[in-house]
């Protein structure tokens, strides 16, 4: 297997901030093109719109000054008013025309637009300066042209310096955006380059390498979750390594008891080949390799029961109750043999459920408490469903675990002294749990003074 | 006139035992170890009995049962098999096996299902009356009656003699009491069979010298007809 290509972590770190970079300045420069337009679209509507009352008003004084005192006194006002810079800062010029055309008063020689209707606002070009202007035209009726002017020119120097002012600060503020993001990008990236650091050390096989947790954010999290996965994985394979060891020495006795009884044999059918002694060494030999094959196929059972936890193909719905009942019709006997009694209290349970391995299940359960009741003893069966859901108790009057053994109880291989001369292999107990976790169940071994209590907790079954 | 069985599987060891007990029980056993040629001489002739492995080279042997199936071949399958949890064995009998057996498997064990398999396949209707020397099991009134006497007992009991008598003179292993009187394929861990046996011998035998029941090197039981 080719181990995937590794990314330079420089590399990756400066290509994932720049991306980053870039990103915040195309966002910043859009915001500000939307800003300035705006801004500058409102306050050149809103001068127009003083400029134009000023022109109105001024309008409006000249026509009044006409109807006061005729085209002397308005040719006077104009002359008077030439080359005067209005209160908005802006030079206005004024033309005054008689009906028949003739300049009468204003800074140009011609009516700038002699088609332009009374009221209208005209913009023009005069030609000799190369200066735009916008002006208002008024024709007073049965009296001269009238037109007020004024230069744009300024008004639009004035935007450009608008935006030319809003542009700095813009500017300024892009940069400092830019450099914090940089800062904080790499900060954030150098966080995601410790664990993948970490990743590369567990990859390359120290499987005690952990990320350093720094802060309580996303990334302290992230951080924290690595290292917990990383622990389970560690522990899992701790247990994977003290199952292997386990398991070779479990199988080293018998198999050396195996080779013993085969020795033994060959040794009796050589003295004497019609020996009864060959084939009762040969039975004891057949006997313990059963035995061996026995603990094989339990371990590959809880393996498998283990592998198939949360796969819900093959469950269906059942009842708890007929389970108990059958488990119990099969241990009567035994228990009868040596006067146990089996107390019952089962009421129907549907759970979610494969059949032969609950049953095998409760066997499980029920055999250890035969096995490891006292002669006479009773033992209790319930089954109801309750609150929490459906309950399961086997307790019986026997020795039950020693102090702290409820934990280790369901490792494989794992039997309390207390158990002595009982038969065993410390196999049962860890494939009641592989099965009860496949079925999503919880049990737990409680101290019943005297005896033990096996309590199976269920989720029943809808509907 | 020997009855011919066809052995697939890919262990040496494993199918010349397979056929060593075949011929044991008066079959001509042919053995191939490839799944392939296994289908071409499973479809190629008739057989009594075609016992084949799963995990084998040119063919898993489940896809080699649903072929012969599709091919309409009547011929009862046993299949064997390291695979052996509980959904292992429903696949295989939904798939068209007639059994499934776990590896490994005492020899009791495999003779016993293949005498089952046979049963079965003779398609003989299930007979009313089972006599073993003078035990007479009535099957559909369920009673048992020995030497003319009427012996209760319970429906475990019963099934549990019922299946003892249906093979008669042979070895017949704990698994396949289980499964059969029981409908368990596991073996707990206490014998619990082994009671239930001693109460039926104490039933049946009550009266007779010795016991009709023989255990056999802890592995299963022989009902047979003069109790020893």
């Amino acid at each position: 297997m080719t181990p995937p290509p590794r990314m330079v972590p420089g590399g990756l770190l400066r290509s994932s901030t720049l991306r980053l970079v870039g990103v915040v300045a195309a966002v910043f420069l859009v915001a500000f093109a939307v800003l300035a337009t705006a801004v500058r679209s409102t306050v050149s509507a809103y001068m127009e719109a003083r400029i134009l009352d000023t022109i109105r008003t001024d309008v409006a004084g000249l026509e009044a000054t006409w109807r006061a005192g005729g085209e002397a006194a308005l040719s006077r006002a104009v002359d008077l008013r030439r080359g005067e810079t209005g209160p908005d800062g802006l030079r206005r010029i004024h033309v005054v025309v008689s009906t028949a055309g003739d300049k009468i008063a204003g800074d140009f020689d011609a009516f700038p637009n002699d088609v332009a209707a009374n009221g209208e606002i005209v913009a023009f070009l005069d030609p000799s300066a190369g200066v735009a202007y916008t002006g208002l035209v008024r024709r007073i009726p049965e009296g001269p042209d009238l037109m007020v002017a004024h230069d744009r020119a300024e008004h639009e120097a004035l935007m450009r310096a608008l935006v030319r002012d809003l542009a700095w600060p813009i500017t300024a503020a892009l940069v400092v955006a830019l450099g914090v993001t940089l800062l904080v990008g790499r900060g954030l990236l150098e966080r995601i380059e410790r664990i993948n650091a970490t990743a590369r050390a567990v990859e390359a096989g120290d499987l005690t390498a952990r990320v350093a947790i720094t802060g309580v954010d996303e990334f302290g999290r992230l951080a924290g979750h690595v290292n917990a996965m990383l622990e389970r994985i560690a522990t899992l394979v701790r247990g994977v390594h003290h199952l292997s060891d386990q398991i070779a020495h479990e199988t080293r006795t018998p198999l050396a008891r195996l080779r013993l009884r085969l020795e033994k044999a060959r040794r009796e059918a050589e003295t004497d080949p019609g020996s009864p002694a060959v084939t009762a060494a040969l039975d004891d030999a057949a006997a313990e390799a059963a035995d061996l094959i026995a603990v094989f196929s339990s371990l590959l059972d809880i393996a498998r029961t283990e592998a198939s936890a949360g796969d819900v193909r093959g469950l269906a719905r059942l009842d708890l109750a007929e389970v108990v009942a059958d488990v119990v019709d099969l241990y009567e006997a035994v228990a009868e043999d040596r006067a146990i009694r089996f107390e019952l209290a089962v009421a129907p349970a549907a759970v979610l459920g494969e059949r032969m391995a609950l049953t095998r299940m409760v066997a499980n359960i029920v055999d250890n408490a035969v096995k490891f009741s006292p002669d006479g003893g009773v033992i209790d069966l319930s089954l109801g469903v309750g609150a929490d859901g459906v309950r399961l108790v086997v307790r019986d009057r026997g020795p039950g675990l020693p102090e702290g053994f409820e934990s280790r109880a369901f490792e494989r291989f794992t039997r309390a002294e207390s158990a002595g001369s009982v038969p065993g292999h410390g196999l049962g107990l860890p494939f009641v749990r592989a099965v009860a976790l496949r079925h999503g169940m919880k049990i737990d071994l409680e101290r019943a003074d005297p005896g033990l209590r096996v309590v199976v907790r269920a989720k029943p079954a809808i509907g | 006139m020997s009855q011919r069985a066809l052995v697939i599987e890919d262990d040496a060891v494993m199918a010349a035992h397979m056929a060593e007990l075949l011929a044991g029980r008066g079959f001509e056993a042919r053995v191939v170890g490839d799944g392939a040629e296994g289908l071409r001489l499973a479809a190629a002739t008739s057989w009594e009995l075609i016992v084949t492995d799963r995990m084998m080279p040119g063919l898993e042997g489940l896809d080699l049962v649903e072929r012969l199936r599709t091919l309409e071949v009547p011929t009862p399958i046993m299949v064997v098999s390291a695979l052996g949890l509980s959904g292992d064995r429903v696949d295989g009998l939904e798939r068209g096996a007639d059994d499934y057996l776990a590896k490994p498997f005492s020899d009791d064990e495999f003779l016993a299902r293949v005498h089952a398999l046979l049963r079965r396949a003779r398609t003989e209707p299930h007979p009313e009356i089972l006599l073993v020397g003078d035990i007479e099991i009535r099957v559909k009134a369920r009673t048992v009656h020995r030497g003319g006497r009427h012996v209760a007992l319970s429906p475990k009991e019963f099934e549990l003699l019922r299946c003892l008598a249906e093979h008669a003179g042979r070895f017949v292993p704990r698994s396949l009491l289980l499964e059969r009187v029981w409908n368990l394929r596991f073996d707990p861990q206490t014998n619990v069979v082994d009671v239930h046996v001693s109460r039926l011998r104490g039933k049946i035998d009550e009266g007779f010298p010795g016991s009709v029941i023989r255990s056999a090197r802890g592995e299963g039981y022989m009902l047979v007809a003069e109790g020893t």
